[in-house]
């Protein structure tokens, strides 16, 4: 008996020191909380009467906004399992959900760089130089996000996202946190009250809705996340996404086709201003507190 | 499980703008204000760079509100060709409240009107800067809310073409 005990804990002990068959390194948890601060009652773009004023003073007045988000990604250089800009030969492709430093919103084969738009061959020859593989960037853990984003008035808060699968997260690092989007789209009226009466005094119905077609919101953590034994077990992530109030910025409307007294932005209407939306959401700032907890 | 063993990572991070536009190439910070070597940033000799070096945008006024020309406070200097004889107008686009201070390097009437039509009292205005002989007027306009507003030339200003710098700047 004393024999077989002995050779029990041997066994155990050389199967990788732990007792606990199937726990992982860390157990990941989330939750998003997300807001257009530029239309609530304190901002400095609200009058009185409920219009929100954009930088080239048109005025609308906002009946729906919502923002659809796929998941949260934990990602770095972590060993579990993950995408990768290189491939087994060594070859390097340009991975529009690992952007380089300073760009994101990757979608519609060009990403938003600073204010530009960059193409993704343009970014491959960035990323891949003289044709040696890029870094790989592994997706560490993913947290889903199961409705769309009301983002007026008091946003929409997640408190308990739930994991892709389990939620025991492999060895590894974690460097940035990425939102991975999905849809915008608002409704509103529009109107021009300014000296300049762009619009003649007519009052317009606004449709925007783009496709944002997993493209991601990031954020780079100072120091990465390490996933290990020595490292707290608990991995709490709170994300605030608080979409830029510059949203609607720069967007000549006088200029833009209209139907009637209605004016659609979206896939075929339009699409100029899309873009300039999509570039003024690129600079939304994420809010991110990791909590780690034994 | 322990409990008293607590780490917190509180970070804010901006995401979007990676280094400055593609007028930067003389030592701005990420904002595209100068970086001085004790943090400081100087406006006026900012606008007095900008002014004898560039980079420049040829703009033409318009007579008007609605035919007002769009300037940007962008590390530019917008040579601004005025209307003859007559008040000239470019616009600016405020995305937040806050001090606008304007340079120009010949003499000039100016006001800054609101997307109303209402004049903005300048709380400074000085002929001159010490950091250089290239600024001819330097003015600075507390921008009360988000919108358009207006610059206008005097139909008394002499020159037919003047050098606009536009600053935002923080209490």
């Amino acid at each position: 008996m004393r024999t077989l005990t002995l050779t029990l804990l041997l066994a155990l002990a050389a199967g990788g020191c732990t007792f606990e068959d199937g726990v992982g390194f860390a157990l990941l948890s989330g939750k998003l909380y997300s807001t257009f601060p530029g239309a609530q009652a304190a901002s400095a773009r609200m009058s009185t009467d409920g219009w929100f004023k954009s930088d080239n003073s048109f005025e609308l007045k906002l009946s729906a906004m919502t923002l659809k988000v796929r998941d949260l990604r934990l990602q770095g250089g972590g060993s579990s399992a993950g995408s990768s800009a290189a491939s087994s030969s060594g070859s390097c492709t340009f991975d529009p959900a690992n952007p380089p430093a300073g760009c994101s919103l990757c979608h519609g084969d060009h990403c938003h760089c600073g204010g530009k738009l960059v193409s993704y061959a343009e970014l491959q020859k960035q990323v891949c130089g003289g044709g040696t593989a890029a870094a790989s960037v592994a997706t560490v853990g993913r947290l889903l996000v199961s409705r769309s984003q009301a983002l007026l008035g008091t946003g929409t808060q997640n408190p308990d996202l739930t994991c892709d699968g389990s939620c025991e997260l492999k060895q590894g690092s974690a460097s940035k946190l990425s939102v991975v989007l999905d849809r915008l789209q608002l409704t509103a009226e529009l109107q021009d009250r300014s000296v300049a009466n762009r619009l003649a005094g007519k009052t317009y119905k606004v449709a925007v809705t783009l496709d944002l077609a997993g493209a991601a919101l990031s954020h780079t953590f100072s120091s990465a996340l390490t996933i290990d034994r020595d490292s707290p077990y608990m991995l709490d992530l709170s994300v605030k996404l608080p979409v830029t109030d510059t949203l609607l910025d720069g967007i000549e409307w006088h200029k833009l086709a209209a139907a009637g007294d209605s004016i659609t932005i979206d896939s075929t209407n339009n699409k100029s201003a899309g873009e300039t939306i999509v570039t003024s959401l690129a600079s939304t700032a994420l809010q991110v507190v990791v909590t780690r907890d034994e | 499980m322990k409990t008293n063993h607590i780490a917190a990572i509180i970070i804010s991070l901006t995401l979007a703008v990676a280094g400055c536009s593609d007028d930067d190439e003389h030592g701005h910070n990420a904002d595209g204000s100068h970086a001085h070597a004790d943090g400081g940033v100087n406006i006026n000799e900012e606008a007095c760079e900008h002014i004898q070096k560039g980079p420049y945008a040829d703009v033409t006024a318009g007579k008007d509100f609605a035919s007002a020309t769009a300037v940007k406070s962008d590390h530019k200097a917008y040579r601004v060709t005025l209307v003859s004889g007559a008040a000239s107008y470019v616009k600016y686009a405020a995305s937040a409240k806050g001090d606008l201070v304007l340079f120009v390097n010949q003499p000039a009437v100016m006001e800054v009107q609101d997307d109303a039509g209402q004049t903005i009292k300048f709380e400074v205005s000085d002929k001159s800067v010490k950091e250089c002989t290239d600024v001819k007027g330097k003015h600075i306009a507390e921008l009360p809310k988000v919108g358009t507003y207006y610059i206008k030339f005097d139909s008394s200003t002499a020159a037919s073409t003047v050098s606009l710098v536009l600053e935002r700047q923080s209490h």
